[in-house]
C-alpha cells in the first residue's frame, strides 16, 4: 500500500513540473505571431486542454476510477460542447477576430457621449 | 435493525427535518399552496380580459409573469420531484432514506426561500417581475425592481433543484437494495433519474445567464443591451455590444429540458398507477426505459425550437426541426406502450386510474398540437398565440396536474395511513375533466385566428381577433368551473386527514408489487423505513403471475 | 440509522456516496461556467466594436497566478495523501500550504482588480470587461468558498481524524476534488482571457 501511495507521488511530482512547462509554453505561445489566428487559438486551446486531461486525469484519480464516472462526466463534456454551439453557430462565417478594435470603440463611445448628457436609470 | 434512540425536539421533527418524508410533505403542502396561488393570479387575469380596469396592464404582466414562474418553478417541479421522488425513490428503491438527508434539507428551505423572495416581490415599487416567465432582456433588463428580485429568486430555486436532483442520482445509484438491478426498478424510478440528470445539467446555464442579467440590472453591463439601444426617448447608457439573443439561448438551454423535467415524473406516476390497476404487467418496460433515456438525451439538443422567428438563419432552424421532430419519437413510444398495456387488462376503475386514463387522450392532445409548433413553417403564424398556450398547457395542465392527482390519491394511504373517499374524489376527476377541456380547448381556435398572448385587454383592439374574441367570456366561466372542482380535492383531504386512522390499516391496500407497499403503512420518521431491509427478487410489475394464488407477486416476496 | 456506502465502496460502482455526489456537483459547475464560456466566444465574435483588453490585462500576475494554483493542487492531493500514509501532521502542513497559495491568489487578484478600478476599467467599461469581471470574479467566489472549506478541516474539523478517520479522509479527498476543479477552470480562464 506505501509502495502504491509513493508511486503515485512521483506522478504527481512529475504532472506538476509538467503543467507548470505548459503553463510557460502558453504564455510564450501567446507571444508568437501566428499567420492565421485560428491557429494561435487551436494551440492554445490545445495545451489548456492537455493541461486539464493532467490535472483530472492524476490529481482527481480519474485513471483510476471506475467507468460510472467518467459517464458522468462524458455527459457533461458532451452537452457542455452543445452549450459552446450557440456562440459558434452564431457565427458560421467563422472566428474573425480583430485586434485594432480599441480605435473604432472610442470613436463610438465618443459620438455616445455628445449624444446625451446623463447616465442614471433607475434599475 | 436497531433504533438509536435520540431526542427530537419538534424543530428537528417536523420543521429541520432530515427525513425524506417529512422532507416529502413539506414540499408537497408548500407546492400545493404555490399552486393555489398561481391558480388565483390567473383566475384574475381571465376577469382583467373580460372586464377591462379590474387589474392595470402592469399588474396584468406582473400576474402573467408570476402565474408562469410560479407554476413551473415553485408548483408542478417541487410536487413532481421535491415531494413525490423525495417521499418515493427511497422506499421504491428499499433505502432508508436519502444518500444526503441534511442536503436534502437545505434543498427545501433554500425552495422555501426562493418563494418568499418571489411573494415579497409583488410589495416591491413597481411590482412583481413583469417581462414574462422568459424575462426577456431588453425589457428584463429595464424593467422595475421586481425583476432583480425575481432573479435572486431564481438563484434559490436553482440551487434547491441542483442540490436536490444531485441527492436523487445518488441515492438511486447507490442505495439499490440486494437484487434490485437496473431492468427491475419501477419506470417512476426511472423517470425521477433521467429527470435528475436533466435538472443537474440544464439548469446551470439559466444560473450564468441569471447572473449576466444581475450584472446588466446592477453593475450596468451590457452582456444583452445591443449598441444604441433607444428606451424612452434617449439612448440607454451602457457600453453595448451585447446581445438578447443571447440571453435566449441561454434560457431556452434550459428550459426546454425542464419542460421534460414536467413531464417525465408525471408518466412515472401514470406508469406505477395504470400497471397496479390494469393487473398485468407494463408493456414494453424495457423499449419504455430506453426511450424516457433517448428523451432525456434529445432534450438538450432541441431548445432553439422556441426561437425560430428571431432571425436565427435556415442552416439552425433546419438542424433544430429535425431534432424536435426526433424527439416526438420516444415521446410517441411512451404513450404507445401505455395503451397497448390496457388490452388484455383487469382494468380497475378507482380515483387514481381515472385520472392516469384520461393522461393518456391529453397529453396526445398536447403532444401532437405541439407539432405544427416544431416545424419552422407552420410555427410562424402560430408562435407567441393562444395555440402555444393551448398546446403547452394541455401537456401541464390536463396532463401533469392530472399526474400529480393520480399520484396523490395512489399514494396518500402509504403516507397518512388513511384513504381518500373514492366519491369525492370521482366527482373532482370527473368536473376537473370537463372544466380543463372546456378552458383550453378554445385557445387552439383562437392562436389560429392568430390572437396574440401576453395582452392585457384579452386581444379585443385587434380586428383579426374580432372572430374569436367571444371565447375569453367562455373560458373565464371555465376558469372558475375549474376552481370550483377543486373544493371535492380539499374537502376530501381535510375530511380524510381529520378521521380517526383504523387500528392496523392496510400496508398495501391497492395489492401492489413494489417496494415502497412494504413498508408500514405511513413508515415512521427518522428511523429507516423498513423493519427489515428487503430485496428484490424479480421485476417490478409481476401481476397476475400463472401458478401464483394472488393475482400480484410482490419484489420483495422471496 | 445508518445510509448504506458513505464510507465503504459499493461494490458495482467502486464509489461512496459522497464521491458521486461531488462528481455530478462538478459537473453542474462545468455547464455553469460553460454557459459564461459560451456568453463570452459568443459577444466577442458578434461585437463589431469589441474592445480589445488583453493589452490592459497584466500577464505575468495572471502567470503567477496560475502558477499559485497549480501549486495549491499539488499541495491538496499531497495533503490527502498523508492522511491515507496515517501522517496528520503530513497533513496540516499541505493543507496549510494550499491555503497559502490560495491566499496568494487572492492577492493578486485583489491588486489586479484595484488597478484595474483606479484606471475606470469597471465592468460596465465595456462588454469585454464585463466579461473579464464576471467570469474571474465567479471563479474567485468559488476560490473562497474553498479556502472556507479548507479553514474548516484545518481547524474545528480536523476533529474527526480521531473519531472517524476513514470518514474525514474521503472528505479531504471530496474537497480536493472540487478544488482541482477550481484549478482547471483557471487553467482555461487564463489563456481566454489574457492570452488569445
Amino acid at each position: 500500500m506505501s509502495e502504491d501511495i509513493k508511486h503515485h507521488v512521483k506522478i504527481y511530482r512529475n504532472v506538476f513540473i509538467i503543467l507548470l512547462i505548459c503553463t510557460g509554453l502558453t504564455v510564450y505561445a501567446s507571444t508568437i505571431d501566428f499567420n492565421a489566428v485560428t491557429l494561435g487559438l487551436f494551440i492554445g486551446l490545445l495545451i489548456a486542454c492537455i493541461k486539464g486531461y493532467l490535472v483530472a486525469a492524476n490529481f482527481m484519480h480519474l485513471n483510476n476510477e471506475k467507468s460510472f464516472i467518467y459517464g458522468t462526466l462524458l455527459l457533461a463534456v458532451v452537452f457542455f460542447i452543445v452549450l459552446m454551439s450557440i456562440p459558434l453557430s452564431w457565427n458560421m462565417n467563422g472566428f474573425d477576430v480583430k485586434t485594432d478594435r480599441n480605435n473604432a470603440f472610442d470613436e463610438y463611445k465618443v459620438v455616445k457621449d455628445n449624444s446625451h448628457e446623463h447616465g442614471e436609470e433607475d434599475h | 435493525m436497531t433504533n438509536e434512540h435520540h431526542s427530537e425536539s419538534f424543530w428537528t421533527k417536523y420543521i429541520f427535518s432530515q427525513d425524506h418524508k417529512v422532507i416529502g410533505i413539506q414540499y408537497g403542502i408548500t407546492a400545493l399552496l404555490f399552486m393555489l396561488f398561481g391558480f388565483a393570479l390567473m383566475i384574475f387575469m381571465r376577469i382583467q380580459m373580460n372586464h377591462p380596469g379590474t387589474l392595470t396592464p402592469d399588474m396584468y404582466n406582473s400576474f402573467g409573469a408570476m402565474h408562469g414562474t410560479i407554476m413551473v418553478f415553485l408548483g408542478v417541479v417541487p410536487i413532481i420531484v421535491g415531494a413525490f421522488g423525495n417521499y418515493f425513490v427511497p422506499l421504491q428503491i428499499g433505502a432508508p432514506d436519502m444518500a444526503f438527508p441534511k442536503l436534502n434539507m437545505v434543498s427545501y428551505w433554500s425552495y422555501f426561500v426562493g418563494g418568499v423572495v418571489m411573494l415579497i416581490s409583488f410589495f416591491l415599487p413597481g411590482g412583481a417581475a413583469n417581462s414574462g416567465w422568459t424575462s426577456y432582456p431588453p425589457l428584463a433588463n429595464i424593467a422595475t425592481t421586481g425583476q432583480t428580485a425575481w432573479i435572486f429568486g431564481m438563484v434559490f430555486l436553482i440551487t434547491s433543484s441542483l442540490l436536490g436532483s444531485m441527492n436523487i442520482i445518488v441515492t438511486i445509484v447507490q442505495l439499490r437494495v440486494e437484487g434490485l438491478t437496473w431492468m427491475r426498478l419501477p419506470f417512476f424510478v426511472w423517470a425521477q433519474l433521467v429527470t435528475s440528470f436533466l435538472l443537474v445539467l440544464a439548469f446551470p446555464p439559466l444560473e450564468a445567464a441569471g447572473i449576466l442579467q444581475l450584472m446588466d440590472r446592477l453593475a450596468g453591463t451590457s452582456f444583452f443591451m445591443p449598441s444604441g439601444l433607444v428606451v424612452g426617448g434617449e439612448v440607454h447608457a451602457s457600453a453595448g455590444g451585447g446581445s438578447p439573443l443571447l440571453w435566449q439561448h441561454l434560457f431556452w438551454f434550459l428550459a426546454h429540458p425542464e419542460v421534460y423535467v414536467l413531464i417525465l415524473p408525471a408518466m412515472g406516476i401514470i406508469a406505477e398507477v395504470i400497471t397496479n390497476n390494469i393487473r398485468k404487467p407494463l408493456w414494453g418496460y424495457s423499449l419504455m426505459v430506453k426511450s424516457v433515456i433517448f428523451l432525456g438525451f434529445m432534450s438538450f439538443v432541441v431548445w432553439a425550437h422556441h426561437m425560430f422567428l428571431t432571425g436565427m438563419g435556415q442552416g439552425m432552424s433546419i438542424f433544430f426541426a429535425i431534432t424536435t421532430m426526433i424527439i416526438s419519437v420516444p415521446s410517441v413510444i411512451l404513450l404507445t406502450c401505455f395503451i397497448l398495456s390496457l388490452f388484455g387488462g383487469s382494468i380497475r376503475y378507482n380515483t387514481p386510474m381515472l385520472f392516469a386514463l384520461s393522461f393518456i387522450p391529453m397529453f396526445g392532445i398536447g403532444g401532437l398540437t405541439g407539432l405544427p409548433l416544431g416545424l419552422p413553417l407552420s410555427d410562424i403564424p402560430l408562435h407567441d398565440t393562444y395555440y402555444v398556450i393551448g398546446h403547452f398547457h394541455y401537456v401541464v395542465a390536463p396532463g401533469t396536474i392530472f399526474a400529480i392527482f393520480a399520484g396523490i390519491y395512489y399514494w396518500f394511504p402509504k403516507m397518512t395511513g388513511k384513504s381518500l373517499n373514492e366519491i369525492l374524489g370521482k366527482v373532482h376527476f370527473i368536473f376537473s375533466f370537463i372544466f380543463m377541456n372546456l378552458f383550453f380547448m378554445p385557445m387552439f381556435i383562437q392562436g389560429f385566428a392568430g390572437l396574440s398572448r401576453r395582452m392585457s385587454d384579452g386581444g379585443v383592439s385587434y380586428a383579426h381577433a374580432s372572430g374569436v374574441i367571444h371565447y375569453n367570456e367562455f373560458m373565464m366561466y371555465a376558469s372558475w368551473g375549474l376552481a370550483v372542482a377543486q373544493l371535492p380535492f380539499i374537502l376530501n383531504i381535510i375530511l380524510t386527514l381529520l378521521k380517526k386512522r383504523d387500528e392496523n390499516p392496510d400496508p398495501n391496500p391497492w395489492q401492489a408489487t413494489t417496494l415502497e407497499w412494504v413498508a408500514a403503512p405511513s413508515p415512521p420518521i427518522g428511523h429507516g423505513n423498513f423493519l427489515e431491509v428487503p430485496s428484490a427478487y424479480r421485476g417490478p410489475y409481476e401481476y397476475s403471475v400463472p401458478g401464483e394464488e394472488d393475482d400480484y407477486y410482490p419484489q420483495n416476496k422471496s | 440509522m445508518k445510509i448504506p456506502y458513505n464510507e465503504d465502496l459499493r461494490p458495482d460502482t467502486g464509489l461512496y456516496n459522497a464521491k458521486l455526489g461531488i462528481w455530478l456537483f462538478l459537473a453542474s459547475e462545468v455547464m455553469l461556467f460553460g454557459g459564461l464560456f459560451s456568453a463570452y466566444i459568443m459577444l466577442r465574435t458578434s461585437d463589431p466594436f469589441w474592445f480589445d483588453i488583453k493589452p490592459k490585462l497584466n500577464v505575468p500576475l495572471a502567470t503567477l497566478n496560475t502558477v499559485f494554483l497549480i501549486t495549491s493542487s499539488v499541495t491538496m492531493v499531497m495533503s490527502w495523501v498523508s492522511l491515507k500514509l496515517k501522517d496528520l501532521n503530513k497533513f496540516k502542513i499541505y493543507l496549510g500550504l494550499t491555503l497559502l497559495c490560495s491566499f496568494g491568489f487572492l492577492i493578486v487578484k485583489y491588486f489586479e482588480y484595484s488597478a484595474k478600478f483606479a484606471h475606470g476599467y469597471i465592468p460596465a467599461y465595456s462588454t469585454s470587461f464585463a466579461c473579464y469581471f464576471t467570469m474571474t470574479g465567479l471563479h474567485v467566489l468559488h476560490v473562497i468558498g474553498g479556502i472556507v472549506v479548507f479553514l474548516y478541516f484545518i481547524g474545528p474539523g480536523i476533529k474527526m481524524w480521531n473519531s472517524e478517520p476513514d470518514r474525514f479522509t474521503n472528505r479531504i479527498e471530496v474537497a480536493g476534488l472540487y478544488w482541482h476543479f477550481v484549478d482547471l477552470v483557471w487553467i482555461f480562464l487564463f489563456p481566454a482571457l489574457y492570452l488569445l
